[in-house]
């Protein structure tokens, strides 16, 4: 009985260690088109939960149980692809190299257009932003917070309005920062700053994003003294279909979105329609909003030469924000916290801000693609944008009735409710009670504008040369006036500053101009032009870029049409040139340098004196000097950059007043140089480890002494700006993050992303430094932080249909911490005024595909 | 391994996360609880010197800067000198001396107060303006003329012309709370010496707050009616205080008088004193009392609202009761000026103690009218007047200062409890009637609480 039993057993075992024996399948991945290998594409046994990802090199092998096996490959914005495998038990089943096709059309053209960057040919610091990172992490984040785990980053939600968020880049602000969006430039004309509120619907559109930090491989006249963010958004998806899709999160958060596309029909035609509509109570108190979202992308293969296509999208949204700062002490002792808003009162109930914005800026573009031969192509895209919006203002004499000091606490007269709300029906009664009219009133700034541009670019490969030549023209129009939106209870309203074109004194309505009524228009043609060298190991580049900017203002408020409206028009020459190599030691080591120069024409209101048509005639340009050197790892379980940077940002606007002249100084440069490193690991099996470290020096670099002198070369005095030494602000000096993604099941991942930001020095002005008492002091330094964000993402089937449930927890342990801060009086922390960051917030969200 | 290596990385980038900004947050706390004290400083001659170094360096104009010297000079602010006038000096001098002390604290500065001295005349043939530190100045005939005084002398109203003369020309850079002594003619064959006051605005005879001593006086007191005068052999210090008690029998206790006499030293010259009324003896003034507080960020001279009430403040009041549907029967609509619920006359300048005014009938033509309509003070006894009184007095207080004041903050713009201190007269049957101090404070906007009173018994 017993050796029974014995020999029973023994053929159990056997069994089972036969089938145990190693029944493997590998392989790897790569995306067709241009052969690169695909990181974190998912391979399945369809049906099963058997499965992996692709590592760092693409490669991927698990073990299955032995049979007629279907294995499904899919990765995000690729078309899936099911393979049949038959496997024997016990045997390693090599399924070989499997190329991927994006699932978009036109997207390689595209990324051309943009400058995309090319792993371990262009000699740039890079980050590339996946559309999985976009899905798994952005929750109800601001779009540019989506960066923050790369280098040099610092993004944070500013008041905490909807789509005010900010990035800074190497510590340079959004005028500093060139932004793409298909490789159109979309920084505003006159100032140069972007605005994250006007594409609150882009995370939605985006397919993929790519951070070029330093000058970049822009070939256009960019103002990239930080970097490029070069945003490129779906085009025309390949496979017809769509998705639905519907989020919730803190504080009455709720999304609803879809997607259309009749993939590539046989008649030529594509089109793809994505819209979405966001609402919300917002974080903090009185910031709530309102934002729509639509993508329209036409396309038609003419022939196998000739692809034309014609995208609009745009977010028309309005939303409640909060402006002024308060001490640290101020939220301490309010009911309301950090999330303390003095932006709004009551009025009839509901919520009234004084801080309001709404804007609507579709952008609009006709892309021709033509490949006149295998070696060259042609790429133009005909663009128009409108915006159309403003911000709410108060305004009037009794302006403070309902306004804070900068310094966060109110005026002797600003009126407050028992719960600490702005006072709105006590305005509404004193100006109803007024003899004179309103003395405050609601104004709407508008800053609406009409651009037009044309970005064409002919690629030409010739041998290992890739040239391009091309040409930038944009028009733009930029409409700034103020209308009154709400007497606020009164009859009139008297508009103290005069309107030559009005009596002055004559009693002012909803819909009537105050302030302000004036037109920039800014003209730019540019031409640029790159020589690219790419052999095995080496690859070099060099570009070259001119451009002309011609400035022109008409005003209609402080001149009468027999005066003369219009300003004289005043043009600026603006180049650089750039470039840099890229050397391949071999399949693992790789080295970059890259310099570059470039000469910016001043920005508008510096052309301008004071709000006026009156030219400054001596403004002098900004330059920028800029060099970077970089090595990269990559392997089969890691890969790794270090880039180190120097760049100097030199004769930074600074203007002084003698009477009514205007003074141009030079002289005050910023040096900002650092190290970056960016490591992606894959330890063990289903984890990957993401390490970003970036510390940064950036200071201004030494002081500026200007000597005044009159009309008649007499001294008048000496005006010094005391910049040496001190440090940049406004931005963290130091980020490191770390990111763990965990496959728990194949189609179940787990994020942990922790965040660090310290040498965080409080906002200010660094023209305003004239005073020698304080010489050398730097601006307070606010404390650092950690922060933990969280996110599940699971895949499941609805029957035939693909579903993904995607949860958010950010600052998970509800951190209570500075991210925003201006300098006070005395550059400490009782002094400073200063926005919280959010606490713990969490979405959760739906998408259906079908 | 590896995971373990994952997880202890993650628990220690935990610890750091929790609280960055606990330093921070304990500095706020200390700061909430600063260390304070209440104290009373004695000025010794060496702080004078200090304090005259501190004025110059904030003085804008060489009047300014003759008076900050002058504070090492004399060794005293004295009346001319008020330190309410050097509020960055006093900062200085304040945070420099007392480094512990922070919000709260309170500090009396006790300096020397000028005892008996010749008054500052002007240089010979000094033009006008006269300079800084002058205190005496005697008009001369052209000074009559240019001030529209044609008689050669100031007449009945016509006081008036001559203040508007010392500001306009005589001493245009006045101070608030500056005094002056002028000594102008009465009529073609008097002169007299005036005690003049500076209140920020006009000039005015502070004949309430002074007394000139006359020929009589001189003679009542004894020897010095000798040569009307005092002398070193003869000091005043010896006789003014009773002179004082037996002048204002009915004083009441911090009563201040400045005196102006003739005192002999090689010369006739003028001299001022201060007494002030100790509640039985008059005694010299030799030091003053300043009270400076501290609102976290700087030293403040005690910004209290002080206001003597006048003849408009008590028609308040009475408007107050005219308007009031409760109280209107308590309004003479005879007189129009008096009503008795709080007992203020706006004619007499003062709020009546005396039952038998508040009670009684008034008639207008054939109508008889009720003064105390209620009943509430008729047939009550003395102590239950008084108590009814005093509360009343009280209220009405505070009904003209809602008035007066009605968007007053409860804080001072630099942080500090605001007061208001109001100086009022109580009718008893005496002449001159005593005046009484009370203070409030402010509360909210516009309202006021009563902290400091001084009861006062009623008659029948």
């Amino acid at each position: 009985m017993m050796k029974k039993t014995l020999l029973l057993f023994a053929i159990c075992l056997l069994t089972l260690a036969s089938i145990n024996a190693q029944t493997l399948i590998k392989g790897k991945i790569i995306d067709a088109k241009n052969n690169e290998e695909l990181i974190g594409a998912i391979i399945m046994v369809e049906g099963t939960g058997t499965g992996t990802t692709s590592t760092l090199d693409g490669s991927f092998s698990f073990k299955v149980k032995p049979g007629d096996l279907k294995i499904e490959i899919s990765f995000m914005g690729y078309v899936k692809q099911f393979i049949d495998v038959k496997i024997a038990n016990g045997e390693t089943k090599d399924i070989g190299t499997i190329a991927l096709e994006t699932d978009a059309i036109g997207l390689e053209e595209i990324k051309i257009v943009a400058s995309f960057a090319i792993d371990r040919v262009t000699p740039i610091s890079v980050s590339t932003i996946s559309p999985t990172l976009i899905q798994e992490k952005l929750g109800s984040k601001e779009f540019p917070e989506i960066l923050k785990s790369t280098p040099s980053v610092y993004a944070t939600k500013t008041g905490g309005g909807y789509g005010d968020g900010r990035i800074n880049l190497r510590g340079f602000s959004s005028n500093n920062i060139g932004v793409l969006i298909n490789g159109v430039p979309v920084n505003d004309m006159e100032s140069g700053a972007v605005y994250w509120s006007n594409w609150a619907g882009l995370s939605d559109v985006t397919r993929t994003m790519q951070v070029q930090r330093g000058l970049g491989a822009s070939k256009l006249a960019l103002s990239s003294v930080g970097g490029t963010i070069n945003i490129i958004t779906k085009s025309i998806d390949a496979k017809k279909g769509g998705s639905i899709y519907y989020g919730i999160g803190n504080d009455n958060y709720q999304k609803t979105a879809f997607t259309l596309s009749t993939g590539l029909m046989e008649n030529g035609w594509a089109i793809t329609a994505n819209g979405s509509h966001t609402t919300g109570d917002g974080y903090i108190k009185g910031a709530n909003f309102e934002g729509w979202s639509y993508f329209l992308n036409v396309a038609k293969k003419i022939n196998e030469k000739h692809q034309l296509s014609y995208t609009v999208f745009g977010a028309p949204q309005w939303h409640n924000q909060r402006y002024y700062k308060h001490s640290i002490q101020d939220y301490r002792d309010n009911p309301d916290g950090t999330k303390l808003n003095t932006d709004y009162g009551y009025l009839n109930g509901k919520i009234y801000s004084i801080q309001h914005n709404q804007y609507h800026k579709p952008q609009m573009s006709v892309n021709h693609t033509w490949l006149i031969n295998t070696n060259t192509h042609l790429s133009t895209a005909v663009y128009a944008s409108f915006g159309r919006g403003g911000g709410r203002r108060i305004r009037g004499t009794s302006a403070n009735w309902i306004q804070f000091q900068s310094n966060g606490k109110p005026y002797d007269m600003t009126l407050i409710t028992p719960d600490n709300h702005l006072n709105l029906e006590a305005v509404l009664d004193s100006n109803k009670a007024s003899q004179v009219g309103s003395k405050a009133v609601m104004q709407m700034d508008m800053n609406s504008h009409d651009w037009y541009g044309i970005l064409s670019n002919l690629n030409k490969q010739m041998g290992n040369f890739n040239i391009t030549a091309g040409v930038d023209g944009r028009f733009y129009k930029g409409y700034h006036y103020t209308e009154i939106t709400d007497l606020l209870g009164g009859d009139y309203y008297i508009d103290p500053t005069a309107n030559v074109n009005r009596t002055i004194g004559s009693p002012l309505q909803v819909g009537d101009k105050v302030n302000r009524d004036y037109i920039g228009k800014v003209i730019w043609g540019g031409l640029f032009g790159q020589a690219e060298y790419v052999v095995d190991k080496y690859s070099a580049f060099l570009s070259l870029a001119v451009s002309n900017t011609t400035y022109q203002r008409f005003d209609y408020f402080q001149y009468t049409p027999e005066q003369g409206q219009a300003s004289a028009k005043k043009s600026f020459l603006g180049y650089s040139f750039k470039g840099g190599t890229n050397y391949n030691l071999n399949k693992k080591h790789n080295v970059f340098i890259n310099a570059g120069y470039f000469l910016r024409a001043p920005y508008f209101s510096f052309v301008f004196k004071n709000y006026t048509n009156n030219l400054n005639e001596g403004v002098k340009p900004e330059r920028v000097l800029s060099y970077e050197g970089g090595y990269g790892f990559r392997s089969k379980f890691m890969s790794a950059n270090l880039t180190l940077y120097q760049t100097s940002w030199l004769d930074k606007a600074l203007t002084r007043t003698n009477g009514n002249d205007l003074i141009n100084i030079t002289g005050l440069n910023a040096i900002h140089k650092g190290i970056e490193l960016s490591v992606s690991s894959n330890p063990i099996k289903k984890v990957d480890v993401i390490l970003m470290t970036s510390i940064g020096s950036w200071k201004w670099d030494k002081d500026v002494e200007a000597e005044i002198y009159d009309a008649n070369n007499n001294y008048v005095r000496t005006d010094s700006v005391f910049a040496k030494g001190i440090h940049v602000g406004d931005a963290a000096q130091t980020t490191a993050s770390l990111t763990i993604n965990y496959e728990v099941f194949p189609k179940v991942r787990l994020g942990v992303d922790y965040n660090y930001a310290a040498n965080l020095y409080a906002y200010f002005d660094i023209a305003s430094r004239s005073n020698s008492s304080d010489k050398g002091d730097d601006a307070w330094k606010l404390p650092a932080y950690s922060l933990f964000d969280l996110n599940v993402k699971y895949l499941f089937n609805l029957g035939k249909l693909d579903a993904t449930l995607i949860g958010n927890v950010d600052n998970i342990f509800d951190v209570e911490y500075l991210a925003d801060a201006t300098d006070g009086a005395n550059h400490d922390a009782i002094t400073s005024t200063v926005f919280y960051g959010f606490g713990r917030t969490a979405t959760l969200s739906l998408k259906i595909n079908f | 391994m590896k995971k373990l290596y994952l997880i202890t990385l993650f628990a220690s980038l935990l610890i750091t996360a929790c609280d960055p900004n606990k330093d921070i947050y304990n500095d706020l706390d200390k700061l909430k609880n600063p260390y304070s004290d209440i104290l009373t400083y004695t000025m010794i001659s060496a702080d004078y010197s200090t304090f005259s170094s501190l004025a110059l360096k904030t003085a804008t104009s060489k009047w300014d800067s003759t008076l900050a010297k002058e504070i090492k000079t004399y060794t005293s602010f004295g009346p001319y000198r008020n330190i309410a006038n050097y509020g960055t000096a006093a900062n200085s001098f304040l945070t420099t001396k007392f480094v512990a002390l922070k919000k709260g604290s309170v500090v009396y500065i006790k300096s020397d107060f000028s005892t008996s001295y010749s008054l500052k005349t002007p240089d010979a043939n000094a033009a006008l303006p006269i300079a800084a530190g002058v205190e005496l100045y005697t008009l001369i005939a052209g000074d009559y003329t240019a001030a529209g005084l044609d008689s050669g002398f100031v007449g009945a109203n016509q006081m008036v012309k001559l203040t508007d003369y010392l500001k306009s020309t005589i001493c245009p850079n006045a101070v608030k709370d500056q005094f002056l002594v002028v000594n102008y003619k009465k009529s073609l064959t008097t002169s007299v010496d005036g005690y003049f006051i500076f209140n920020g605005t006009a000039w005015s005879l502070d004949a309430a707050k002074s007394y000139v001593l006359v020929m009589a006086d001189y003679d009542a007191m004894g020897a010095p009616g000798t040569n009307d005068n005092f002398s070193s052999s003869i000091v005043p210090q010896n006789y003014l205080p009773a002179f004082l008690k037996i002048k204002y029998p009915y004083a009441q206790t911090n009563d201040v008088k400045v005196l102006i006499y003739k005192y002999y030293s090689s010369g006739v010259q003028t001299h001022i004193a201060t007494y002030t009324y100790d509640g039985s003896l008059w005694k010299e003034r030799t030091s003053k009392l300043d009270q400076y507080i501290n609102n976290g960020e700087a030293w403040f001279y005690d910004p209290t609202i002080k206001f003597t009430m006048i003849a408009a403040d008590y028609q308040i009041i009475c408007d107050f009761v005219k308007n009031d549907p409760e109280k209107s029967t308590y309004f003479n609509k005879k007189y129009k000026n008096e009503e008795y619920w709080f007992g203020a006359n706006a004619y007499r300048v003062n709020f009546d103690f005396k039952v038998v005014n508040r009670t009684g009938i008034y008639t207008i033509d054939a109508t008889v009218y009720q003064k105390d309509s209620l009943g509430t003070f008729t047939g009550k006894t003395i102590a239950e007047n008084t108590i009814t009184f005093n509360t009343r007095l009280k209220e009405g207080l505070i009904v003209l200062l809602e008035a007066k004041y009605p968007t007053l903050q409860p804080l001072t713009s630099t942080g500090l409890q605001a007061y208001i201190e109001v100086k009022y007269n109580i009718y008893t049957g005496f002449n001159p009637t005593p005046q009484y101090t009370a203070k409030f404070k402010v509360t909210g906007v516009g309202k006021f609480e009563n902290e400091t009173y001084t009861n006062v018994d009623c008659i029948p």
